[in-house]
């Protein structure tokens, strides 16, 4: 569905994207994560066709965005990250004028205006001023905008910001909606966990750059490794922790050790792989070290996060 | 036929809004205290004559010159608004990924300024037609002179559409467009000066032989004495038309130049005057496209160093 190779823009001596590329198959919802500043808006503007790039391609199912930006505004619905409402109009009329907008004639606006306003549970609010609408519920009444011309690519920019634990609840309800109704979906945030829970794949930029994409197992399996291993040594025995430690400043592919926060337990910081571990509690065990448990937990996805978009610089 | 979107919905939202049934009000209170204070009290009575239809010319006069001046003040702010507002509503780019198009926007929203003050325009009709009651104007000729507002409204809501498509500011736009208001105003005065050497170049010509006394002035060639001047400028414009239509402001203008003032009677001020309102159409329509070439941001602002 997306295809992205090399998009860079450059505002003058900033490079807010630098050489992204991504892909996003059919019908997948693609979480777009990054910090602030990342390059999520730019990309996001580029795709929906507000914002030129300095160079690199994306191709919208088979269109280019530069050759074609007219063609691509049919395949895609936008959500931006900040927008505003009219006031003295009501919730069928905001509708109603964007519907207009995309041509369709009244019979064909009146039918989807019903049909969208029950998508996003605003059936109710139907003849309600947009302006006195609640932030949630202005959001839901722009993703039906955003929907209006049936778009086989949906781009959400940050759509649940603001929101409260409920309506972030029934945003997730819409979006997963959308998925089965076969729509591909690229939403963003700067929250890794909020997307894991209901994203096929991620994307990952930092600084405008590419540090991750791909699916949420394979990034969770990624990340793994990088864990410390937790070694729980039998309560009570101090000789076993400075014998474990003793064994373990010496074992090849053991970086750091410290003390965990559990009594006798410490936090193994250990290179290798699940072979690897297997060994070095093997080595553990033959050196009479008190083992109780030896595991590497996976990583928590905001230090997924901390860890993939830490300033290097 | 297909109404425009944004002219559809920005009346709509337009119409809904008190501020417009005030200015409607106003407007139109305006302009009929005006004329009553200025001269209608004096005609307004059961015998006419040579006097009265005389101050119902006058009359007509300056409530076309008022209300070109009230437009002046009304117009440039009506469109300052109209693209920088929905970037500061944050609603543009909802209308940027949709069907309609930078010019749509233009067309949309400068439609339905347009048609507020054509409105506020018509809506002095009846306050105007009072002058028919003189006998000293007819109907089509109280019409040109809407018409002639019409257009001048048009150009300076151009002005205002350019302004609001270049900043980002609604404030800005608003002072911007009644700077540039001011700014053509004076720059479209200078040709004024070769215009009047001009004409006293031309009528010492005609003066060089005299029938009976008199300077012997060829009507034709009076007639062919275009002032840019009176052209581009919209007030000059304004004078021209009225000086077509009342025979008035001979004295005005022959206090700047006795030429004028001799050659008055044969001038095409008319012609004069309609080449004013396609010369504001066609400036009105240029700005509107060069609008609608910065509707659709060509650059974004980093902001801090950052974008998202």
């Amino acid at each position: 569905m997306l295809q992205i190779k090399e998009l860079t823009k450059r505002y003058g001596a900033f490079t807010a994207l630098d050489r992204l590329s991504m892909e996003i198959s059919d019908g997948e919802l693609h979480g777009f994560v990054g910090p602030n500043g990342a390059g999520k808006t730019t990309t996001m503007r580029i795709l929906a066709t507000l914002l030129r790039p300095t160079s690199g391609t994306v191709v919208i199912d088979g269109v280019d965005v530069l050759q074609n930006p007219r063609r691509v505004r049919e395949l895609v619905g936008y959500m931006p990250d900040f927008f505003g409402v009219y006031d003295h109009l009501k919730a069928w009329e905001y509708l109603d004028f964007y519907a207009r907008c995309y041509g369709f004639g009244h019979a064909d606006r009146m039918r989807m205006i019903d049909q969208l306003l029950e998508l996003v549970n605003l059936s109710d609010r139907r003849d309600t001023y947009v302006d006195v609408l609640s932030r949630g519920m202005k959001q839901r009444l722009c993703l039906a905008h955003a929907l209006i011309h049936d778009p086989k690519l949906l781009i959400l920019d940050e759509p649940a910001s603001g929101m409260d634990p409920r309506a972030r609840a029934e945003m997730k309800g819409i979006l997963k909606t959308l998925k089965d109704m076969g729509k591909t979906v690229l939403i963003s945030s700067h929250i890794l966990p909020e997307l894991s829970e209901m994203c096929d794949s991620l994307t990952i930029i930092d600084h405008g750059s590419l540090v991750f994409s791909g699916s949420v197992e394979e990034l969770s399996r990624r990340m793994t490794g990088q864990s410390d291993i937790h070694l729980q040594l039998l309560p009570g025995d101090d000789s076993a922790v400075e014998a474990a430690a003793a064994l373990l400043k010496q074992y090849p592919g053991v970086t750091g050790i410290s003390r965990g926060d559990e009594d006798n337990t410490l936090l193994v910081a250990f290179g290798g792989d699940e072979g690897g571990m297997a060994d070095l509690l093997r080595a553990l065990l033959e050196g009479h070290v008190p083992v109780c448990g030896f595991h590497r937990p996976p990583m928590n996805l905001e230090k997924v996060f901390m860890e993939v978009t830490r300033d290097d610089g | 036929m297909t109404v425009n979107p944004i002219l559809a919905f920005s009346a709509r939202r337009r119409m809904r809004s008190a501020r417009t049934a005030w200015l409607l009000t106003l407007y139109g209170l305006a302009v009929l205290i005006f004329g009553l204070l200025v001269s209608f009290g004096s005609f307004l009575k059961p015998t006419l004559s040579i006097y009265t239809m005389s101050q119902g010319q006058e009359g007509y006069a300056y409530m076309l010159a008022f209300q070109f001046f009230l437009l002046l003040l009304v117009t440039p702010a009506m469109t300052a608004g109209a693209i920088s507002g929905e970037r500061e509503r944050q609603t543009l780019d909802l209308l940027l990924v949709t069907h309609t198009g930078s010019l749509g926007i233009v067309v949309g929203k400068l439609l339905e300024s347009l048609g507020l003050m054509l409105l506020l325009v018509f809506f002095t009709l009846p306050a105007m037609c009072l002058v028919l009651i003189t006998g000293s104007m007819t109907l089509s000729q109280v019409l040109v002179g809407l018409l002639f507002l019409g257009v001048t409204a048009f150009a300076m809501l151009s002005v205002g559409m350019l302004c609001s498509a270049l900043l980002r500011r609604t404030v800005a736009a608003t002072v911007a467009a009644y700077l540039a208001v001011f700014a053509i105003g004076l720059v479209t005065l200078i040709p004024l000066i070769g215009d009047l050497s001009n004409v006293v170049t031309a009528y010492d010509a005609m003066s060089s032989s005299y029938y009976g006394g008199v300077p012997a002035v060829d009507p034709a060639q009076a007639a062919d004495l275009h002032l840019i001047s009176f052209v581009i400028n919209p007030a000059l414009g304004l004078m021209s038309l009225i000086a077509a239509q009342t025979g008035l402001l001979r004295g005005t203008m022959g206090n700047y130049s006795y030429a004028i003032y001799n050659l008055y009677d044969y001038m095409d001020f008319m012609g004069m005057a309609w080449a004013s309102m396609a010369f504001m159409a066609g400036a009105g329509l240029v700005l509107d496209v060069l609008a609608a070439c910065f509707v659709r941001p060509r650059r974004e602002r980093v902001r801090k160093g950052k974008t998202a």
